[in-house]
Formats: C-alpha cells, sequence, structure tokens
C-alpha cells in the first residue's frame, strides 16, 4: 500500500479541481424575466465607428435622428430640426429634460462634442462639413454645399451621441453611456452583454426589465440554439435551417425582405463586358427564380430590379422585371459578334468570353449560386469561374483594376436613404463595392448630384426614376436575389416588431408571456 | 545521484529554452502573417468595421493609426522590445491590450482542458486497465472498439453527435454556451471522448508491457497474488508512458479547442486565436504562440519531472 496514497491523492486533486470549476456560477434569480437575445454580431470593442451597429440595435444608444420600420425619419435624441432658407444651416433641437444613462443631462454641447468624434470616421465624410457647433439647446451643423439628406446621414450608427464621461484618458470610450431604452449593465468578454431598462429613458420605458445578448457567430451553433429554444430572439439564422427550427415547435422563424443584395458586379472597362448586350445577356441567362427557390429556399427572393418594395422610394413597379431567356440571350450575343467556338464558349477578335467571378467565402451561400450561375451561363456560351475569398479581397480587386466580375452581398441603407450607397458605388471609376470602369457614371452623377442639393419632393422622386431606370437599363451591376432577414422567435415572445433597415431590433416593445 | 540545485538549474534552463522556442515561434508567426496574400490593414479594417462599411480610406486610416505602414523589421523589433518589457502590445481589432484578452480566454480554455482531460482519464484508464490485464478478453475487445470508433470520428462530429443527442433531442443539457456548469458538460465530453480514443490503447499497451516484465513475474514469486502484484509494482511502472503520452496530448487539446470552442460557442483560446488570424489582427497571433508555445513546454517539463518522481532510476542516471 506504500505507493497508492501517492497516485490517489493526485487523482484527488484533479477530480476536485475538475469539479470545483464545473460548479455553476453565482445562483442567476429570475432567469425567466430576462429576455435573451442572440445574433451573430460580437462586442468586439467600444467604438461606435467599430460595434455602433451593436449600440444601436440592442438600443443601447442612439441618434440625433433615427427611422421607423416604415422608413420615416423621426427625432431620437433631437427632437425636431430644420434647415435654414440659406439650405445650408441646419439646426436640431435636442429634447428637453433628457438624461444619459449615468443621469447626467443631454445638451447640445454634450451631443456636438459626440458628433465631432464621429465625423472624423470615414462613413460621415460623405458630409459637406462646414462647421458644427451647440448653439443654446440646438445642434447646428453647416454644410458648404447643400446637403439635403443630412438628417438620414446622422441615422448612422457612427454617430451615436456618448456622454461625455464615455471616453477614457486616452481619447477613446472606456464605457457606452448613452441615452437608450436599455443601459449596459455587464459584460462578459466578447460574446455577452447584460443590459437593464433605462428607467429614466426621454419615452415609454421599455416593457421587459432585462435583456441578455448574446452573441453566436458560428451559423450551424445558431441552428442548434433555435432548435433547443434556448434563447428568446435569434436574428440572422441560417435560412436553410427554417424548416427544421419550425419543426422542433421551440421558436418559430419570421421573415422580411429587406434592402440587402446579392449583387453580380462587372468590370465593364474589359472586352468581355464592355458591351452592355453581353452584360444584358448574363443577366437574361441567370435562372433567378431556380437560384431563390433551390439555394436561398425563399422564391419571393428572387430579385426583379436592384431594390425591394421594402424601400418603396427606390423600388420603380413601372420598371420592366428581370426576364429569365435564354434564347434571347443567345441573339444578343449573336448580335454582339461573340460566336461559339469548338468548345461551345464564345469568342470574338480572339478573346473568350470567360471571366473569373469573386465570390465572398463567409456568405457561403454566394458561392453556391455562383456554381449554379457557371451552369447557367455555359449554355449562353459564358466560361465562368468561380473565386471565394475573404470579403476585403473584393474592395481591393475593385481598386486595383483587377475585378472581372464579383458577387457580394450589399446593404443599401446603411443610411435611410439609398443615395448614401448609389454615390460611392456608381459614380467613380472604382467603387468600393459596386461598378468598375462603368460609362454611365458620367450621366449618374449629375443626377445624384442634383437629388442631393434638391429640396424638393417631386424633383426628388422624379431624380429617383432617372437614376434607377439608368441603373436598370445600363448594368453596371444586376441583383440576383434579395435578401430575407430571418428571425426566430420563441414562442412565449409578444409585440416583436423586425426593422428592415436593421437599425435597431425594436425590443422596448417586447413583452415575455 | 542529482542533488537538489542541479535540478533546480535544470528547471531554469528548460524554462529559458521554452520562453526561446516560444519567442521563435512567435516570430515564425509574424513571417507567416505578413507573408499571407492581401493587404493586412485592409483586412483588420473589415474585421473592425464589417465588410459593408469597408472602404480604401478605413483602411489607410487605420495602417497609419496602428503603425502597419512602418517597416516590417520596425515593426518586427517593436514588438520583441516589448516582449522584453514585458509588454505583448494592443489588439488591432479591440484596442485591448493583449495580455488581457489571452488571460480572459485562455481562463476558459484552461477550464474545459483540465475538465475534458480528467474527463477523459477518467473514461479510459479503468478501461485501458481492464483490456491490458486480459488482453484478447472481452473487455480487451470491447475497449478496442470504441476506442477505435472514437479515433475515426473527428471531434466536431463527435460534439454535434452529442449535441444531438442531449441537447436537441433529450433536451437535458443547453446546446452551446459558457456561464454555467450545464454548459461545460458538452464540450467537456466531446474533448475528453476524442482525447480518449488515444489514450485507451495507450493505457492498455502500458499496462500489458508491465505485465510482462521481470519484475512483475519475480513479484510474483514472491508470493504476491496477481492483484497484489500488480497494485505494488506495476501501476507505477504503467503510470510512466501515459503520463508522458498525456503531456503530447495537450497538443490535441489546443488543436481540438479550435473545433469545439466554436461549436459550443465557447469564448477559449482557439476561438481567439481563429478569430485572430481570420482579422490579421498580428499581436494576438503573436501572443497566443508565445502563449501557446510555452504552455506546451511547461507541460513537457512538468511531465518529465512527474516521470523522475515516479522512476527513481531517472534521479541516479541508471538505465531504466
Amino acid at each position: 500500500m506504500r505507493h497508492s496514497p501517492k497516485i490517489t491523492r493526485r487523482t484527488a486533486l484533479v477530480v476536485g479541481g475538475a469539479a470545483a470549476i464545473a460548479t455553476p456560477s453565482p445562483s442567476q434569480a429570475n432567469e425567466a424575466d430576462v429576455l435573451r437575445v442572440a445574433s451573430p454580431w460580437e462586442w468586439t470593442s467600444n467604438e461606435p465607428s467599430d460595434t455602433g451597429y451593436l449600440m444601436s440595435r440592442l438600443q443601447i444608444a442612439e441618434t440625433l435622428v433615427m427611422v421607423e420600420p416604415d422608413g420615416q425619419l423621426v427625432g431620437g435624441v433631437s427632437e425636431s430640426w430644420a434647415v435654414g432658407e440659406d439650405r445650408l444651416t441646419w439646426r436640431f433641437r435636442i429634447r428637453p429634460n433628457m438624461v444619459f444613462h449615468d443621469g447626467s443631462p443631454v445638451t447640445a454641447a454634450a451631443a456636438v462634442a459626440s458628433l465631432e468624434r464621429a465625423l472624423q470616421g470615414e462613413s460621415m465624410q460623405q458630409i459637406p462639413l462646414d462647421r458644427i457647433a451647440a448653439e443654446g439647446d440646438a445642434v447646428v451643423i453647416r454644410t458648404r454645399t447643400p446637403f439635403s439628406h443630412l438628417p438620414a446621414v446622422l441615422v448612422d450608427y457612427a454617430a451615436v451621441i456618448l456622454a461625455p464621461s464615455s471616453w477614457g484618458a486616452d481619447g477613446k470610450v472606456a464605457r457606452v453611456i448613452a441615452t437608450g431604452p436599455f443601459r449596459i449593465q455587464g459584460q462578459d468578454g466578447k460574446t455577452v452583454l447584460e443590459l437593464a431598462r433605462f428607467d429614466r429613458y426621454r419615452g415609454s420605458p421599455a416593457r421587459v426589465a432585462r435583456v441578455r445578448y448574446t452573441a453566436i457567430p458560428n451559423g450551424d451553433t445558431r441552428t442548434n440554439v433555435a432548435v433547443a429554444g434556448d434563447q428568446d430572439i435569434m436574428f440572422t439564422t441560417v435560412p436553410a435551417a427554417t424548416p427544421r427550427i419550425d419543426a422542433a415547435g421551440q421558436m418559430r422563424v419570421e421573415s422580411m425582405t429587406i434592402p440587402r443584395v446579392r449583387v453580380l458586379a462587372f468590370n465593364s472597362g474589359i472586352p468581355q463586358f464592355a458591351d452592355l448586350r453581353v452584360r444584358r445577356a448574363v443577366s437574361m441567362a441567370l435562372d433567378r427564380r431556380g437560384i431563390a427557390a433551390g439555394i436561398l429556399r425563399h422564391p419571393g427572393s428572387a430579385a426583379t430590379q436592384l431594390l425591394p418594395a421594402a424601400v418603396p422610394d427606390w423600388h420603380d413597379p413601372a420598371l420592366p422585371a428581370y426576364v429569365h431567356d435564354v434564347a434571347g440571350a443567345n441573339a444578343l450575343l449573336d448580335q454582339a459578334g461573340w460566336v461559339r467556338a469548338a468548345d461551345g464558349i464564345r469568342v470574338r477578335d480572339g478573346i473568350r468570353l470567360a471571366a473569373t467571378m469573386m465570390t465572398i467565402a463567409n456568405r457561403p451561400e454566394l458561392t453556391v449560386m455562383g456554381t449554379a450561375m457557371q451552369a447557367q451561363l455555359r449554355a449562353i456560351g459564358m466560361e465562368l469561374a468561380v473565386e471565394p475569398g475573404p470579403s476585403a479581397a473584393v474592395p481591393a480587386a475593385i481598386q486595383a483594376g483587377r475585378m472581372q466580375m464579383t458577387m457580394f452581398a450589399r446593404t443599401y441603407v446603411n443610411v435611410p436613404e439609398v443615395i448614401a450607397s448609389i454615390i460611392p458605388d456608381f459614380t467613380r471609376e472604382r467603387s468600393t463595392w459596386g461598378s468598375l470602369n462603368w460609362d454611365g457614371r458620367d450621366r449618374m452623377k449629375p443626377l445624384s448630384d442634383a437629388y442631393v442639393e434638391s429640396f424638393d419632393p417631386a424633383r426628388k422622386a422624379a431624380l429617383r426614376r432617372d437614376m434607377l431606370r439608368l441603373l436598370h437599363e445600363e448594368m453596371p451591376v444586376t441583383a440576383v436575389a434579395w435578401f430575407e432577414h430571418t428571425v426566430a422567435v420563441h414562442k412565449r415572445v409578444r409585440g416583436l416588431v423586425i426593422d428592415p433597415f436593421e437599425m435597431r431590433y425594436m425590443l422596448h416593445s417586447v413583452t415575455l408571456a | 545521484m542529482a542533488t537538489g540545485s542541479a535540478l533546480l538549474r535544470a528547471i531554469a534552463r528548460r524554462l529559458g529554452q521554452a520562453l526561446a522556442t516560444a519567442a521563435l515561434l512567435a516570430s515564425l508567426c509574424f513571417t507567416a502573417i505578413h507573408a499571407l496574400p492581401g493587404d493586412l490593414a485592409l483586412r483588420v479594417a473589415a474585421a473592425r468595421v464589417g465588410d459593408e462599411r469597408l472602404t480604401p480610406e478605413t483602411a489607410d486610416r487605420i495602417r497609419r493609426e496602428e503603425g502597419l505602414d512602418r517597416p516590417l523589421p520596425l515593426q518586427y523589433s517593436a514588438w520583441m522590445l516589448g516582449l522584453a518589457r514585458g509588454e505583448l502590445g494592443r489588439s488591432l481589432l479591440s484596442g485591448r491590450p493583449v495580455a488581457e484578452e489571452l488571460a480572459y480566454h485562455a481562463g476558459f480554455t484552461l477550464q474545459l482542458g483540465l475538465l475534458g482531460w480528467a474527463l477523459s482519464y477518467a473514461i479510459a484508464v479503468p478501461l485501458g486497465l481492464l483490456a491490458g490485464l486480459r488482453p484478447g478478453g472481452a473487455a480487451d475487445r470491447v475497449a478496442d472498439a470504441i476506442s477505435l470508433t472514437l479515433a475515426s470520428l473527428p471531434s466536431f462530429m463527435t460534439g454535434i453527435g452529442l449535441v444531438t443527442l442531449f441537447a436537441l433531442t433529450l433536451r437535458l443539457l443547453p446546446p452551446a454556451g459558457f456561464r454555467t456548469g450545464a454548459h461545460m458538460v458538452l464540450p467537456a465530453l466531446t474533448l475528453a471522448l476524442s482525447l480518449a480514443a488515444f489514450s485507451i490503447p495507450v493505457m492498455r499497451n502500458a499496462v500489458m508491457e508491465v505485465r510482462a516484465a521481470f519484475f512483475l513475474t519475480f513479484a510474483r514469486l514472491k508470493g504476491l497474488g496477481p492483484a497484489a502484484a500488480f497494485w505494488h509494482h506495476g501501476l507505477r511502472n504503467a503510470a510512466i508512458p501515459v503520463v508522458t503520452f498525456a503531456a503530447l496530448q495537450f497538443a490535441f487539446v489546443v488543436d481540438g479547442f479550435v473545433v469545439i470552442e466554436t461549436l459550443f460557442n465557447y469564448p477559449g483560446l482557439g476561438d481567439l486565436l481563429v478569430k485572430a488570424l481570420i482579422a490579421r489582427d498580428v499581436p494576438v497571433v503573436m501572443g497566443a504562440a508565445l502563449l501557446i508555445g510555452f504552455a506546451f513546454a511547461a507541460v513537457n517539463l512538468a511531465a518529465d519531472l512527474l516521470c523522475l518522481a515516479l522512476d527513481p532510476r531517472r534521479r541516479t542516471g541508471a538505465a531504466p
């Protein structure tokens, strides 16, 4: 028996230690009252330019101006706004008696201090800013040129208003102290945020007292959690998992078509795509309904024009829908002088009708769609290579002029005014996410300039129609499928509204049965 | 016989070597990450602001702010100088100190690793003992089948199987998470089964070898019964190869964690490392390499010391 105690003691230590580790954390009281919310996004930093979308979606922080799910702009931190006679000077009146989460008053000076930091970021640089100042109870913003959609740009999550006490000595955000209906009570790494209802909220306080947000980046794990009913609301479920989640009976998947689009973009400067007839033929060869039904499992998401009806201002029912017409596409290519070679691929002036299409690996459906398109384009004598890669590779390839063709997912409502995406995507020789060498940009630019400067609703509506028609007919890009925003909702959740702009998760109106 | 101070010197030398190896590993990571194609600042920008907000201007700002436009030798020597001062820099993604991030995530890995590792031996020791004491017997065949099945399953398959059974079908345990004991059971079990797959045969063979050894025959001749002979003379000898193997398994612990942590949404070191690699968060990747490299060497050192304690002959330098 001489040796046995040693081993026993060691074993006991290891097992004992392991048991201590496995003991549950301090009792979590009233768990049933906590609204459990999940989505793929981690809280990686406190900076509004990086994580502001989570601050805004979880309704921790608010912007001067906000957007309702129906697209209407409403007051947020500011109560109302008006532009002066000069069409350059805007006054945003701060709501009276409003307080930050730490009880300090929301003043125009505090809002200006917060906005000045946001204006240094790239997303706000489209504003032709002259100056920003606090005057009495108003934030005054003066632009160098008329900029009619300034209120919409201020909905940008990078422009959330934080309290002066949020910033540390190093100029970085140390704590997020804002004005939303929920305040941060605790945080566990990048994965879990504990939120509490802010009782001094400017409007009616949220219905639930506590929210626990969990980031679950892996799609399969989100599916498992939804099948088990381990969350109350889960945003962005995997589309293919909807039948499984519904069948499990714990959560039901709701969906809504949103202005996020799977777009096919061309390099209109290379011989394959310089001719509009080729771009049209490619668009006609795509079986969008087949892709939507077979791959995306949602026939309604097949695009008929660039944007869905969820943004009524930028959806023109009068435009002819994209058609699937292989014979017509072949005729167009014949007309354009592309002749089929022995291997079935068309050739003109020694150039094969072939291209490499970049897709984004972390949107797995894009690569599957790409392989379906490979077969569909072969039917019109075009050879397509699909190259999945990191998302950053696409803007890099566009900037370098190397991109031939690419398919990516693009939201046109980073702010609730599509023009803010139209300008960078379609008025430059090299966009970030969009066209490359498109000759129509010279016709687009005057339209978008006029739109930005105009304050006349009727004139703006006419300009929108012109811009949409130009994009639809000249095809610097062609939309393949719109996005379905999918949300799994637990049976005990009541009163959830889905925001097609994805600015807010609308948790304030939710109750638990 | 080696004196205590000689042993301490040997330990200090080994720890020094471990640190040097870890620093070399981190340097290799630095080289590899910069050798990857694509603009590093653009990748960091995409991870920070998201794909859809990514602009070349954002990448340029981050390049400037984080000093990524400096020549690579300068960036590298800045990191080495920091290391000499005991600093690991700040994450390019979160802006937080790398040491803080590593400590948070390593804590979770350690919890899960210890639990899974202990659980794996709770499975492997009895099975391996039973199998090794009666080679070719029913217990041996069952243990062999179990270890073969587990070994042929990648850990994510084992994990998905356990989730499907215990979380989705029986609804006994949560399918993912990390904040309560119940959340730990499935990831720890997945890890344990993957580890046990290989430690069962090692355990069995060690027991078999010892059973055939001369000293055990001698113990029997001395008049001890088979159980008593094995208990007094066999177990300790059989433990030596198992301890060495257990240390080697540490490599798998880190490796297997990447998959298990992703599946169970568990914020450990593997999860941190994968995300840092995708985001090209160089300081975090280098810090993690340093930590993993050092921990691997330290665990090996601990195993060697344990073997020394188990086997007195090694202390005198006599041939075993």
